[in-house]
Formats: structure tokens, sequence, C-alpha cells
């Protein structure tokens, strides 16, 4: 039985990392070409389901969640209020643009959601944000370009999906209450 | 007061009929007081005993056009819920004449009942507090309104959103921006500047200290107040007033996104990979083997103390005698080897003799220069003390001869 070149990669990058591996990365390459192999080779070895999507793709599991996601989800959705309320186009700025680490700072500063910030240990002031940061880099959520500025992957959209997933929801409850 | 039960038991009360107190809290909101109809409705499928005891702990009252809930038990729910109804300005401007009064009677004082000016200034502390909480709560209600707006909980066309925004913002923003910002002269936040200075004045200033300490206080929730109320004026400009052009734009993902945010902590969110290091088993593994050994663990047999003949490890004599070796030098002066007999004085004398004693027994010289004066010999001298090797000069040691003792030669 042989296995693809890069499988170590991509073990690694998926399973012992637990990042998201993008649409560029050369083990997403050995991914893509070996979709149903490696779906089957998760489930089968340690019962992990496989999210293929055509931009990105990460292991997920029902139990030991990573408390990131929350963490994840409180930045980014502080982060679209925001950048809609300044009369940003979200989507625009979040897949296209570079943003500046001082500009979301001066942002959440002022932000009428500071509350949730102050109440969020990871994100609670400078330093931990500082320290987020650098945890997004890791799992492939946000790329440094340098010191002041970043941009989202495309792991990004994983998260606005949820978001979408969570109006649904609710509109459907809406609806139905009526 | 609660006369037919326990305080903890009507609060158990209040915890075991939550929901009902919940739905009753609401319907006040809406219509100001709950009509019997209404709270017949409500009260329908509950048993007689629960609409008894509500009334007997006075946590609802009966009054004549229905029942409402006990203003205390209201303002408790409304902090729990965290639902309130906005303030109309009218409401909050009341404030202004509170502080307006209190603060002349507070500057009109003479040399009355120090007890009055000491009251007066526990009420506007009073106040201040009330007023604050009242602000900040209005805003966050007002924001969550705008957010509904916003985000189009109740899929309102555009134009009905439109037309309630407008409602808002004319009749509670618009006002609420009136009364807070600093540079209209009517605003409370200008009043409460005009205090702030004249208290930071009297908390210097004032005779009686218990006064002094009041203006203290006060000053200090000034301060307090003033980066609050900016807080709150920040988001009337910056969310509220434009609160028609961001309805403008409509976005799924911000609409999820204010859901999510309404509780946080509580939401559910998306599965994300953990990072595995090749264990195959649960994150608690650790915490549970150690749990479950701690049973076996033996208790280690009590140390008993006994007291043995020991010798304590370190008897150094810390006590230096100065005085025993300052004599000793000035008896045995003239000395060819100062350092030599440094060393033999201290071998004599020191029960441990170390390099830090000889250290001090030779600076005695350099401490004794009126008395002693040296002079360079011939040749080095090597003393090893412990491990370490003194390299030092040989050193001529005598009495210093005053100026008067020498001779002075007479004139022929």
């Amino acid at each position: 039985m042989t296995f693809p070149d890069g499988h170590q990669d991509v073990v690694e990058a998926l399973l012992v990392d637990g990042r998201f591996l993008l649409e560029g990365d050369p083990a997403f390459m050995t991914l893509k070409q070996e979709v149903d192999f490696y779906q089957a080779f998760f489930m089968e070895s340690f019962g992990l389901a496989l999210e293929y999507y055509s931009e990105y793709a990460f292991l997920q599991s029902g139990r030991d969640s990573d408390p990131l996601s929350r963490d994840v989800c409180i930045f980014l959705g502080i982060l679209c209020y925001e950048l809609d309320r300044e009369g940003y186009n979200l989507l625009e700025q979040l897949s296209f643009h570079t943003l500046e680490f001082e500009q979301v700072e001066q942002m959440f500063e002022m932000s009428s959601f500071r509350e949730v910030l102050d109440a969020t240990t990871n994100l609670q002031d400078v330093q931990a944000r500082r320290n987020f940061y650098n945890r997004l880099q890791r799992r492939r959520i946000i790329e440094k370009l340098d010191d002041d500025t970043f941009r989202f992957t495309p792991a990004h959209k994983y998260f606005l999906e949820f978001a979408r997933s969570v109006a649904r929801y609710n509109q459907r409850l809406a609806e139905e209450e009526e | 007061m609660i006369l037919k039960a326990e305080p903890d038991k009507a609060l158990r009360f209040l915890e075991d009929n939550f929901e009902l107190f919940r739905t009753l809290y609401r319907l006040q909101l809406e219509h100001s007081v709950i009509n019997r109809d209404l709270f017949e409705e409500v009260t329908e499928d509950k048993a007689d005993v629960i609409v008894k005891r509500m009334l007997d702990y006075k946590l609802i009252i009966s009054q004549a056009n229905g029942f409402r809930v006990n203003e205390p038990v209201r303002t408790f729910l409304a902090f729990l819920l965290n639902e309130f109804k906005p303030l109309l300005p009218e409401e909050l401007t009341k404030y202004r004449q509170a502080f307006w009064e209190l603060f002349k009677r507070i500057q009109a004082f003479q040399d009355d009942d120090i007890l009055i000016l000491a009251e007066r200034l526990d009420a506007f502390y009073q106040e201040l507090q009330e007023f604050l909480e009242n602000v900040e709560s209005n805003t966050s209600q007002l924001l969550r309104n705008s957010q509904y707006l916003k985000a189009n909980k109740g899929e309102i066309p555009y134009s009905e959103r439109v037309r309630r925004a407008r409602h808002l913002i004319e009749y509670y923003i618009e006002p609420l921006n009136r009364i807070l910002d600093v540079q209209k002269k009517q605003s409370i936040t200008n009043l409460l500047n005009q205090v702030s200075a004249y208290v930071n004045v009297e908390r210097f200033n004032h005779p009686h200290s218990g006064i002094r300490q009041r203006f203290e206080r006060l000053h200090e929730l000034l301060r307090d107040a003033e980066a609050r109320i900016l807080r709150q004026s920040h988001v009337v400009t910056r969310e509220l007033l434009p609160l028609i052009e961001r309805l403008q734009t409509e976005s799924e993902i911000l609409s999820g996104w204010l859901y999510f945010l309404e509780r946080p902590f509580l939401h559910q969110v998306p599965v994300m990979p953990a990072r595995r290091l090749f264990t195959l088993t649960g994150s608690n593994i650790g915490v549970g083997v150690e749990l479950f050994l701690q049973q076996f663990e033996r208790r280690p047999a009590d140390i008993v103390l006994k007291e043995e003949e020991t010798k304590p490890v370190n008897t150094r004599q810390v006590y230096f005698n100065r005085r025993h070796y300052q004599k000793s030098l000035q008896e045995a002066v003239p000395v060819g080897n100062y350092f030599e007999w440094c060393y033999e004085m201290m071998q004599a004398h020191e029960s441990m003799p170390g390099t830090e004693r000889f250290l001090k027994i030779g600076s005695l010289l350099f401490e004794e220069v009126d008395q002693f004066e040296a002079d360079f010999g011939e040749g080095r001298i090597q003393l090893q003390i412990g491990s370490t090797v003194f390299d030092l000069p040989v050193m001529e040691v005598r009495l210093k001869t005053t100026p008067e003792t020498t001779e002075k030669p007479t004139l022929a």
C-alpha cells in the first residue's frame, strides 16, 4: 500500500497542528487529489471527519473542540459589526483587503461590544489580543504580512458560514412563531 | 415589608416561578400595568396558592386597574433580564433638576448644621449613581433596538424599519444626545462639570474632615461619571444617530453575528479542530489518573522530633572584637611586617579564622590613620587562609610622630 507524496505534511497539518489547510499549500494539492482516500483514512484511523471545501479543509470532531472557536467567533463578530458600522463592505474587506492591527485596536477600543471583549479572557487587552493573533496565524486563519498588517485566509469563510446559519435558524424560528 | 414569610423564602418563590415573573414583567413593560384579564390568562394554569403567595409576599401588588410588579422586584428583573424601556428624555431631565437644586443648597451652605450638608452630599452621590445607571441601561436598550432593526429580526419591510428608526431618533436618540453633549449649555454633563469644579476645590478647602471626605468621594464619582458619560455619548454619535444610513445595508452575516453576540458565552459555536499531540485519550486523563491514584497514597509516618545533643552547625562568632586588635596594635608597634602580624593575631585570637576576619583586622590600620603611619618595605609576603592565598606587600607600621614632638632646629 503506498501513500501519496506529501502524506506526512497533510497529516501533520490537519491532525497534529489542528489547523486549516489552505488552497496554495502544497499539502492541499495532495489532499485535493486524493480526497476520497483521506476522508476514509481519517475516519477509519481516528474517527475524525474531513471537512473539505474548495478553498480550505480541516478535521472535525464532536469531542474536545478547541475553545479558540468561541474566541474567533466573538472577535470576528465584533469586527464585522464595526466594519459595517464604518460603512465598509463586509465581504470585500474580509476577503480581499489588508487590515491593520492598529485599526482593529481603535475600533475595539470604542466598540459598544467592549463589555463582551472585556469578559473574554483571550481578547480582553492589547497583550492578550496580540497572542490571539499569533494563534490565529498558527491555525492559518489569518496571515500576518508584517508587524502592522494582516489579511484573512479563506478559512475565515467557515465562520461566516456559521453566522449565516445562525441568522437562517433564527429567521425560521421567527417565521414558525407567526 | 413582607410580613408573611422570611425574605429567603420569598426569593426562592421568585426563583421557582421565574418564568411566570418574566412573562408578567414583559407585560408590564409593554402596557405599564397588567390588567385583570391578562393576569388571569397568564396565571390560568397555575395553582391558586401561587397567586396567593405572590400577593402575600408583596411581589405583585393589586391595584384598581389591575396588577403590577412591585417596584424593587421590577428593577431586579430588569437587571436580570437586561430588558428596559427606553426612557423618554423628559424622564432623564428630572435628574438635572435634582442636581441643580442640591448643588445650589450645597453651595449656599453657611455655618449651620453640618449634618444637613453631609446628607445633601450623600444624596447627590446617590442621585448621580442612579443617573449613570439609568443612562447606561437606556443607551444599551436603544442600541439593542437599533440592532434589532439593523439585523431585521422581525422581517419587517424596509420602509417600516426606516419609520421606526426615525421615531427612535427623533424622540429618544437626539434628545439623549442633547442631554449628554457637554457643549450644550443645558446639558446635564455641562452642569456636572460645574459641580466638579466646585467639589474639586472644596475637598481640600472645607474645615470639617467628614465633609472633606464626602467631597472627595463625590469628586471621584464625578471623574468616573465623566468617562462613563463620554462612552455613552460616543455610542450615541457613532451608532445611534446614523441609524437610518446603516439600515440601508442589510447583511445576513451581520444578522447572524448580532444574534450570536446576544449571548456569546452561551451560544453554540462551530466545531474547530483541536491540536492533537497523538494522545488517544481524552484531555482529562491526567487529572483522572491523579485522582484515582490518590486513594492509594499512604500517609507518611508522622515525623517525631527528638531532642538530641547536636552541635549547631555554624558557631561563627559574629562579634568582632575591634578593641582587642586596636590595643594589640598599639602595644606591638613598631611592626616590621604588618600583614603577617595581622595573620598571627588572627590565628591567636579567632576561633574561626577566615578571609573575612583577616580583612577586617587588616583594614584597622587604614581606619586609624591619625594614630599610625606606614611605609612599604622590601619584598612581598604570601599568606594562605583557607583556600585563598593573599599576595601582600611587606609593610612597616609605627606610631605617627606628631609635628610638636619633632624637634625644631634652633636658630644658632
